[in-house]
């Protein structure tokens, strides 16, 4: 009876802690790659503003439907509007992903993002980001993320005048 | 690519620069390809207190290249090395370059870090140093820009009589003494950030002390040099 108790007790531990099976299984590869996809997108600068979600949906046209659900999104506009039409290159880096898959059927994907920009008559700008995305995969096992918040990552030290991206 | 026959050394140096101007039309490169990146998110102007006398903003020193640094003077390991390091910087510039640079270090501790003894204090690296402090309100700002992170180790108050001592047996022949109204203070774990601003404030070099001297003088006289438009 008690060796029962005990393999019932684990049993309910076990699905309790693995969340991931609240995550079909199917959207783990799709969700690692949306920052990369979402990066890629915005590096490209013959798209004209406002069309983000265009892009990104082009990007993601062969992995899954993603559309975007954001109501503060003052800087991107503003970076749209103020810088795009004067850069010549941008280039990024997506470092450490961590997911957290969430109950209900959501999960957070945190990650590092990187943003090397070169302007007309500008050196190159560094933006160092730290991505906090709310993503809803609960419809059909197709990621849509609802959340995105932005912060900026403290400093690195530069031991050189070599861009550390 | 124009099509010239070239039977002379200066027909083809011709060519040559008409392709240059060609492929530059075609495909513009900044000037500024090179140059120290800039580093967005973190920087800005503050206000503070200043061993000048009078309250100054950071962008008063526009017309030079700065180096800011935050600490306080009861540091006991870190500061100093750092403001020894930051005199260390300057004296690998030549001297026109050490006069358009200007080190800036801001104290956390108002407590006991009077305009007077930060005046006192970095006299001891170098007089030009010039030492920035101000109001709680008036640091959180500074260092909030700056993502620096600073904290009283604990409550208990340390003894600065070395500290007083050691000042006081420098200076005691040819300087006033000035010292905080307190015989302690207090211990801060504080960032140690170095950051090499531009002409415009802007950020475009974050060094601490295991950064090559070298490496930052260079910075300054690349920075200079990006002012000069050269």
């Amino acid at each position: 009876m008690n060796t029962i108790k005990v393999f019932l007790f684990m049993l309910v531990v076990l699905f309790v802690t693995d969340s991931s099976a609240l995550v079909p299984d199917s959207s783990q590869p799709q969700l690692q790659q949306l920052p990369e996809q979402w990066a890629k997108g915005l590096d490209q600068l013959q798209h004209e503003p406002f069309k983000l979600q265009q892009v990104f949906n082009e990007q993601l046209i062969t992995l899954a439907s993603v559309r975007f659900s954001y109501s503060n999104f003052k800087e991107l506009n503003h970076w749209y509007n103020e810088r795009r039409t004067r850069l010549l290159s941008s280039k990024h880096k997506i470092k450490n992903i961590q997911q957290i898959n969430l109950d209900d059927g959501k999960t957070r994907l945190i990650f590092e993002y990187v943003i090397e920009e070169q302007g007309i008559d500008e050196p190159i700008h560094i933006f160092r980001l730290k991505e906090d995305w709310l993503i809803d995969v609960s419809q059909n096992g197709q990621p849509r993320v609802v959340e995105m918040t932005e912060s900026y990552l403290s400093p690195v030290i530069n031991s050189g005048a070599q861009i550390q991206c | 690519m124009l099509n010239i026959k070239v039977f002379t050394m200066k027909g083809f140096k011709k060519v040559m620069l008409v392709n240059v101007f060609i492929l530059s039309v075609i495909f513009p490169v900044s000037l500024l390809a090179n140059s120290l990146p800039v580093y967005k998110g973190v920087g800005g102007d503050f206000q503070m207190d200043s061993t000048l006398d009078k309250k100054v903003s950071l962008s008063d020193f526009s017309a030079k290249i700065v180096l800011l640094s935050f600490g306080y003077t009861n540091c006991s390991d870190v500061c100093p090395v750092t403001l020894s390091f930051l005199n260390n910087a300057l004296n690998a510039l030549d001297i026109s370059e050490a006069e358009q640079t200007q080190v800036l270090f801001v104290s956390v501790d108002p407590d006991y870090d009077t305009i007077a003894h930060l005046q006192k204090y970095l006299s001891y690296f170098n007089d030009s140093f010039i030492g920035l402090t101000g109001s709680k309100n008036d640091i959180e700002k500074a260092v909030k820009l700056y993502n620096i992170r600073y904290s009283k180790t604990s409550e208990i108050q340390v003894s600065t009589d070395y500290r007083k001592n050691k000042i006081s047996k420098d200076h005691e022949k040819n300087h006033q003494m000035h010292h905080s109204n307190h015989d302690t203070s207090s211990l801060y774990s504080h960032s140690t950030y170095i950051y090499l601003l531009d002409k415009k404030g802007e950020v475009r070099g974050v060094f601490d002390t295991t950064t090559a001297v070298d490496t930052v003088a260079q910075s300054i006289t690349s920075l200079l040099k990006e002012s000069e438009g050269l």
